[in-house]
């Protein structure tokens, strides 16, 4: 029985997430159209049953931009988590299964990955590609890729000594199918729960970069820029700055709790024993 | 003689399945006790609420008395004196149990620092005197050392001196010598014996091994499901055991008959010869030769067809390089390996497969050889990839089946995991995995030694009938001798990366001629030779 303080945390996280999902899907269709029309006549107008969330310094209602904007975050975040989990998850894998100078390239380039500022590199591609959501996807998404391919071959090896691998060499298999299928499924667990975690930090990290002008460009919203164009107003209009930071925060939070309340779960060791 | 322990009507229970029920022991100053039973049957168990340190949730009931203090229901800062000075505990992997950050000294000291008056000084001075006790003394082996600089063995010395550094009551040893080699556990033994002698303590020796008790205790008690069936002096039990588990017990110990050989084996299957093998070791300055050790120092055999070679040696002697060595696994630097007249190191990946189909492996720990997450359809199948085309299903299904028929699970689904497996149940498995490309010549990592003793007759048995029906060939590699006897024709001894003796088991078991084999024999537990040693100490009075 995992502690009752998971399962509540594995509950508000599913919910908020759900709520995160809804909001993200809902921006696809054109409920949120009207809210998104600029509106000089009803600007900074403080929240009400109209405007929930208000409205901003051009009319627009905010609780559309948050709407529109959480579709931004969540796909920036997820397109970067998800591309550093193909390259890192195989990487890995083959440096643990063949070892030798594969493995030492990896570790080296993962030095150099991890040693480069991820801003700087970030202002080199929008340098180069212009700044964009597919800047925020790679800049983001080259950082995971040493974070996967690190915790899948820490996990890997010691499977690799494991006799079951050593049954599947005497039975002949070649070293990309004992990479596939005995590692991988036996490291999938892990990956799940780390890659809760690398989502809640690329969604920090794509909240960074559009502040800093170097995401998703306008009139495209997106929380960061919601952040950046609140600051001037926080005194005058604070909804503007409040309810993009509420909701950069819970996504956070609600992606730790879940992570978390996973990791427990799917640990042998803490499922077995007491807490 | 003074009781010093005592148990009475003791049962725990977790979640209300009741772990071990009514135990009543009685251990007297110097003897030692023995609790042997199978796993699961809850003999650590017992030794943990002896300790009261039960997993969270157990409940417990009866009576422990230490010196005549009761432990059961006292608070924790009392238990806390009393483990520390009235019970001193020795378990199974000294490598886990003593801390890696502080030398030898250092650890022994703590105990003596936190449980008596003495100042830091007195205290490594005496913490000295008791490493030389467990035979660590100074001179050869200082107090500054750290534990990865010590062998197995004198780590578990070092737990031992931990454990009496107080001068405990009581001293339990959870299957001390489980990790350790026959020569190393020997000594540890007799060490254990004459500690509990000269001081006086009560020791209870926790084993699934009824030889290593055997050897050791004075009295005994078979536990089965969490209940005494049996207990008394030890030679009595052994000799005249009363209770059917008990006879039943010392049955499935002695291993079977061997098979009288049918045929001179003349084929051979597998040659080795001249094998080299170093490994490197970290180098000692930043400029100098890489150093190496050789695991192997020129090793030759052969093997041929039906034939049951046992291969025996102590860890660190070599075997795993070799056997390594022999599947392929992994290239010897010099030497040749030949399966059926092809040189296994020359051939390319498509005529490796053939002579893969005739080699195959099982494994030691039925744990670890099967991948947690396939199906054992699956697992069983996986050797099928040796053959250079895809079997069409019906034809893989049915081998699957055919093979795990031969290891008794016929009737087993072969969507199930691994987990819903027995440890028997899994080495079968195993087996059949094994047997599944219809090989020539099985090679037996210690296939039998993490398995219980009803489970290892059962085991046994199966591959001296797989032997009969299929005239197999065994390397069967083991640390057990009398495995060795019951299942081998011939008999490899390995020391030192070296084959130093080989001929007909029954020859080298009764009659060893190298110097290093003597040793391994005598050290061995042997049943039916500590039973009438210790019955010879029994009767002069």
């Amino acid at each position: 029985m995992p502690p009752a303080r998971l399962t509540v945390g594995l509950k508000i996280g599913t919910v908020l997430l759900s709520v995160y999902a809804a909001l993200a899907l809902s921006s696809l269709s054109s409920v949120y159209d009207a809210g998104l029309t600029i509106e000089v006549g009803s600007r900074l107008l403080a929240p009400s049953a109209a405007h929930w969330f208000g409205t901003d310094a051009l009319g627009r209602d905010v609780l559309a931009l948050v709407a529109v904007g959480t579709r931004t975050s969540l796909g920036v975040a997820l397109a970067a988590v998800a591309a550093g989990l193909l390259c890192g998850v195989p990487l890995g894998l083959l440096a643990a299964a063949r070892g030798g100078l594969a493995d030492d390239a990896l570790a080296r380039a993962g030095d150099l990955v991890f040693a480069f500022p991820s801003l700087l590199l970030a202002v080199l591609l929008a340098a180069a590609a212009g700044p964009g959501a597919m800047t925020a996807v790679i800049a983001i998404g080259v950082f995971n890729v040493p974070v996967f391919a690190r915790l899948v071959r820490g996990n890997a090896l010691s499977l690799m000594q494991r006799d079951f691998v050593m049954a599947a060499r005497v039975a002949g298999r070649s070293t990309a199918a004992i990479a596939f299928d005995h590692l991988l499924p036996n490291v999938a667990t892990l990956i799940v729960v780390q890659a809760t975690i690398q989502l809640s930090l690329a969604i920090v990290a794509e909240a960074g970069l559009s502040y800093v002008g170097l995401g998703v460009q306008p009139p495209d919203p997106s929380w960061g820029r919601m952040l950046n164009e609140a600051q001037t107003l926080a005194s005058s209009a604070p909804w503007l700055a409040l309810f993009p930071g509420l909701a950069l925060a819970l996504a956070v939070l609600a992606l730790n709790l879940v992570g978390s309340a996973m990791a427990t779960h799917l640990d042998p060791r803490s499922r077995a024993g007491s807490p | 003689m003074t009781v010093r322990l005592q148990v009475r009507d003791l049962s725990v229970s977790l979640d209300g399945h009741p772990l071990v029920t009514a135990i009543e022991l009685e251990v007297n100053a110097g003897e030692v006790y023995g609790l042997v039973g199978e796993s699961g049957s809850g003999k650590s168990m017992i030794a943990l609420a002896l300790m009261g340190l039960l997993p969270a949730g157990a409940t417990v009931s009866g009576s422990v008395r230490l010196d005549g203090h009761e432990l059961l229901g006292a608070d924790e800062a009392t238990l806390c004196t009393i483990r520390g000075r009235g019970i001193g505990i020795v378990f199974q992997e000294p490598a886990t149990a003593l801390n890696p950050l502080l030398t030898i000294g250092a650890q022994v000291t703590e105990g003596l620092l936190a449980n008596s008056a003495a100042t830091p000084a007195e205290a490594a001075m005496r913490a000295a005197a008791v490493l030389a006790r467990v035979g660590l003394p100074a001179a050869s082996i200082p107090p500054t050392r750290y534990p990865h600089e010590l062998s197995g063995g004198q780590r578990q010395r070092v737990a031992i001196a931990i454990a009496i550094a107080a001068r405990p009551a009581l001293l339990i040893a959870d299957e001390p010598t489980t990790a350790l080699d026959v020569t190393t556990q020997a000594q540890i033994l007799a060490l254990l014996r004459t500690l509990a002698s000269e001081d006086g303590m009560a020791m209870v020796l926790v084993s699934h091994d009824l030889a290593v008790v055997a050897e050791s205790a004075h009295s005994i008690a078979i536990l089965r499901s969490g209940r005494i069936v049996e207990q008394g002096r030890l030679t009595t039990i052994l000799t005249r055991p009363a209770h059917p588990y008990t006879q039943q017990l010392l049955r499935d110990y002695q291993p079977p008959e061997l098979l009288p050989r049918l045929t001179e084996p003349t084929e051979v299957l597998l040659r080795a010869e001249d094998l080299i093998r170093d490994y490197p070791l970290p180098r000692r300055s930043f400029f100098g030769p890489t150093p190496t050790r050789r695991a192997l120092d020129g090793v030759s055999l052969r093997i041929a067809a039906g034939e049951r070679v046992g291969l025996v040696g102590e860890s660190g002697s070599g075997k795993s390089t070799l056997v390594r060595a022999l599947l392929g696994l992994d290239r010897a630097q010099s030497g040749t390996v030949r399966i059926a007249g092809e040189a296994l190191y020359a051939v390319g990946a498509e005529r490796l497969r053939p002579l893969r189909r005739l080699v195959q492996v099982v494994f030691q720990d039925p744990y670890g050889s099967l991948n947690p997450r396939h199906s054992i359809g699956r697992i069983v199948a996986e050797p099928l990839h040796l053959y250079p085309e895809r079997l069409p299903r019906p034809e893989r299904e049915r081998r699957v089946t055919a093979a795990l028929e031969a290891v008794g699970l016929g009737s087993a689904n072969l969507r199930a995991r691994p987990e819903q497996f027995s440890g028997g149940q899994r080495q079968r498995i195993a087996i059949a995995r094994a047997l599944v490309v219809e090989p020539r010549l099985l090679v037996l990592d210690e296939a039998v030694s993490a398995l219980d003793a009803t489970t290892r007759l059962q085991i046994l048995e199966l591959l001296a009938r797989l032997w009969r029906e299929r005239g197999l060939a065994y390397l069967f590699v083991t640390h057990d001798l009398a495995v060795a006897r019951a299942v081998t024709d011939r008999l490899l001894v390995m020391h030192e990366g070296r084959i130093v003796e080989q001929g007909a088991t029954a020859r080298i078991l009764d009659r060893p001629e190298h110097p290093y084999t003597r040793t391994l024999v005598a050290a061995t537990p042997l049943f039916d030779r500590a039973l009438a040693r210790r019955s010879a100490e029994d009767s002069p009075e």
